[in-house]
């Protein structure tokens, strides 16, 4: 193009990367990165919206982020944004190569660079294929999403709703239990979790002898087991919201919220000024009309206020969040969590593919074209800059998806 | 700034924002960014608290946006205006979402029912 011009107008002396509105090659690479930028400005405010929404529902929904983000495989996370800083550089040494010269380097690096966008969107297929395997689809088809009860008899909607609860607390909850077991040691190592598996009763979890002494711990893991649970009793899949505060307030509330959740004050609505509950850090959304035993929320309380003493509880081991530890007003909002997870990885994978589509029509330019070099290198740059922008943006998607503590 | 010797070509042009990257400042980038993510990970294990972890894990993310932006991204040897333009986007970022969620932050956290209305 730019030779095609050159020889054109004719010209004598006159620059043959040099557009006829530019004084000087400075001013025309200057003026180009300027537009990049601009460009890469708006990009940025438009990744802002997803960390808006992000944002505001994590702050309102603390459990759910701490909940729902087990299911995202951290190696996996942590390995792609390797192989994305590792194509950064080869990117970044492409534009070193591409000003000295270098042509057969540049064109190398390219590649290397391109084969970074393959290794990471195969990663992010790996993780795609697993969650959908694994029903936690996008949209209305999340495992996780609330039951549609239009036009269903309520036969019907307790019988989805049996299932839904079924597949959650027999299948995903085990996966998601495996995920801290694994690398376990000492008795119950060799572990399964078999039908009648209650992570409650798992010494792993809820060892008596590590954390709490023997302050009648005990006996609440004794009426712990004698309660129906969720082992695989479909029959009593339907009561777990119900049951839910309760098997809490025993095992991390220490019984101050006993009171609250107890049936005589199901009704209770707090008035103008009684901000106990403020302290405990309960989500603002879900608050505007709480059910009571919700707005109690060890859970949430544990979660909200790091100076508690319930992380040294369970010797020494994180509190662990299964689905019926969640409040009931937020079992039906886990779902959320895989839109916004899907929104921000697929509009990144998007912009690694558009990425992938520049970098390989360069690459072409540069090997077979011969295209470049160190008095035309801005188109290089320019690339450059664009995935730089989309490693930059996954630096900062990584931790907030994949490292949730 | 480091500044280079002018780089003339034969058409009398200046050609000084023809910048390389040195690879000392290349490699010592990479590296810095490989031990910040082996960091960032390694560093959940670690309980400081739930805000606390989110302040290190973006302190952290936010030093590699850095470094990526100010070597890979030339804005060393760039025009001012360049890394004007991404700290301002940035800063609107930050306004919207402080905005949003001040506003999410201002609604009452219970309904609020009169003391004198008696509980059904």
């Amino acid at each position: 193009m730019t030779e095609a011009s050159h020889h054109g107008h004719g010209e004598e002396g006159h620059h043959p990367h040099l557009a006829h509105h530019f004084h000087t090659p400075k001013q025309q690479f200057e003026s180009a990165k300027l537009g990049i930028w601009l460009f890469l400005a708006t990009e940025i405010l438009m990744f802002g919206g997803l960390f808006c929404a992000y944002a505001i529902y994590r702050g309102n929904h603390k459990e759910v982020y701490l909940y729902a983000h087990k299911f995202l495989d951290t190696n996996l996370g942590a390995i792609n944004t390797a192989v994305l800083l590792t194509s950064s550089l080869t990117m970044a040494w492409g534009v070193r190569a591409a000003m000295l010269g270098q042509k057969q380097l540049l064109s190398i690096m390219l590649a290397l660079t391109f084969m970074g966008g393959v290794g990471f969107m195969g990663i992010k297929t790996i993780e795609y294929t697993s969650k959908w395997n694994s029903e936690l689809w996008p949209g209305t088809a999340n495992a996780y999403y609330p039951v549609d009860t239009e036009g269903l008899s309520s036969e019907e909607v307790a019988q989805k709703e049996v299932e839904r609860l079924n597949l959650i607390s027999n299948y995903l909850d085990r996966k998601y239990l495996g995920k801290y077991r694994s690398g376990a040691v000492g008795p119950g190592s060799s572990y399964e979790f078999g039908p009648d598996y209650k992570y409650k009763n798992d010494p792993y979890f809820y060892d008596p002898h590590k954390g709490h002494g023997e302050d009648g711990h005990d006996k609440e893991h004794v009426a712990d087991g004698s309660e129906p649970e969720h082992n695989g009793e479909v029959a009593h899949a339907t009561s777990e919201h119900a049951e839910a505060p309760h098997a809490e307030a025993h095992d991390i509330g220490h019984g101050e919220h006993a009171s609250a959740s107890s049936p005589d004050d199901a009704n209770y609505v707090p008035i103008a000024g009684e901000d106990v509950h403020h302290a405990q850090g309960t989500p603002a959304e879900v608050s505007m009309i709480p059910p009571p035993a919700e707005a109690t929320s060890a859970v949430v309380a544990a979660y909200a206020d790091p100076g508690d003493h319930h992380h040294t509880d369970h010797g020494g081991h994180a509190p662990v969040i299964t689905f019926v530890d969640l409040p009931p007003a937020e079992q039906g909002r886990v779902h959320i969590f895989y839109q916004i997870y899907y929104m921000m990885t697929g509009l990144h994978g998007l912009h690694v593919l558009v990425g992938m589509g520049l970098l390989f029509w360069v690459w072409v330019r540069a090997t077979f074209y011969d295209a470049f070099g160190p008095n035309n290198f801005t188109t290089i740059e320019v690339v450059g800059l664009y995935w730089h922008i989309v490693d930059l943006i996954w630096i900062f998607l990584f931790p907030l998806l994949y490292l949730i503590h | 700034m480091a500044h280079h010797e002018p780089k003339v070509d034969e058409y009398g042009f200046d050609h000084s924002y023809n910048h390389p990257l040195p690879y000392t400042e290349m490699f010592l980038t990479f590296v810095a960014l490989m031990v910040l993510t082996f960091i960032t990970v390694g560093v959940t294990t670690y309980d400081f608290g739930y805000v606390m972890n989110l302040v290190v894990a973006m302190t952290i993310a936010f030093i590699k946006a850095s470094l990526v932006a100010w070597y890979f991204m030339h804005l060393k040897e760039d025009a001012p205006l360049n890394g004007i333009i991404l700290i301002s986007s940035l800063l609107f970022v930050t306004l919207f979402i402080t905005f949003t969620l001040m506003d999410t932050n201002a609604y009452a956290y219970f309904l609020e029912t009169p003391s004198i209305v008696s509980t059904p």
